[in-house]
């Protein structure tokens, strides 16, 4: 069981590092620039896949924190914690990589678009989720309160990402993947480079979310073994 | 820029977060076989 573990991780990892040099490659040289765009079109294969692995990490940490306030397991815990940790993460790349992209677009680094707006409340509810975690220091209480603010937290992804910017009158284009205008949808090439790039930023973020979670165990072995001495 | 030159620096800067990333999870590994070895010696 464990050496089956071990060798589908393996596999992931070999495969993230060819895949993602794949995505490189084939993002300047196979896909061609998307139609009424300049060459920073091709940011797509990197900004759409890092905002998505934000909202599927912030949503494996409220799953956790359910998961925590139901068993009580401090391993949940300590998913939720990590989960969200790479979730905020993903959210600056992704926020970073839009920046540059609007600053040639647009003009300027921040517009105030009521994307750039909603991604940046989304970031700050996340800090306050660290910087509630930090402020409690008995672990049981630490894991509950933060499990319940990370529940809370998530209610507000999907209308922060996925209804802000639909209601309110917005510059960012419409996500390529739900674009109904056939003269703006992506061509099949342009297709294989993003759903690739979503799959090498996907095993990429379990990667890391697996190496993240053991770190965090064992750091939580070694106060257990400090604390017996 | 080029896109080669793009490539290049890209594909560089990726080897070296994949080096890394690979690096910590030999780490981790060690570490986990040193805490086991600490709790069987405790036990």
């Amino acid at each position: 069981m464990n050496t089956q573990r071990e060798k589908f991780f393996f596999v992931l990892k070999i495969l993230s590092v060819i895949f993602m040099a794949f995505v490189i490659y084939a993002s300047l040289f196979i896909a061609p620039e998307a139609s009424g765009f300049v060459s920073t079109s091709r940011i797509i294969f990197y900004h759409v896949p890092m905002a998505w692995i934000a909202v599927l990490a912030f949503l494996i940490s409220a799953i956790y924190s359910i998961l925590y306030l139901k068993n009580k397991r401090i391993n949940h815990d300590i998913i939720a914690a990590s989960s969200a940790q790479l979730g905020f993460i993903f959210s600056i790349a992704a926020t970073i990589t839009g920046s540059i992209w609007a600053k040639v677009e647009w003009g300027a680094f921040w517009n105030w678009d009521p994307r750039e707006t909603s991604i940046l409340i989304l970031l700050l509810i996340y800090a306050a989720y660290f910087s509630l975690r930090s402020a409690v220091e008995q672990d049981e209480r630490k894991a509950q309160l933060s499990a319940v603010y990370s529940i809370l937290a998530f209610v507000t992804v999907p209308f922060l990402i996925f209804v802000v910017p639909r209601v309110i009158e917005t510059l960012h284009p419409e996500n390529p993947v739900f674009e109904t205008n056939p003269s703006k949808k992506m061509t099949p090439s342009i297709r294989m480079v993003f759903f690739a790039s979503i799959f090498a930023f996907s095993m990429i973020f379990i990667w890391i979310l697996k190496l993240k979670i053991e770190v965090e165990k064992v750091r939580k072995k070694i106060s257990i073994l400090g604390e017996k001495k | 820029m080029s896109s080669t030159i793009l490539l290049v620096i890209f594909i560089v800067v990726w080897l070296i977060i994949a080096l890394y990333l690979f690096s910590i999870d030999r780490r981790v590994r060690e570490l986990k076989k040193i805490v086991q070895l600490r709790e069987n010696l405790k036990d």
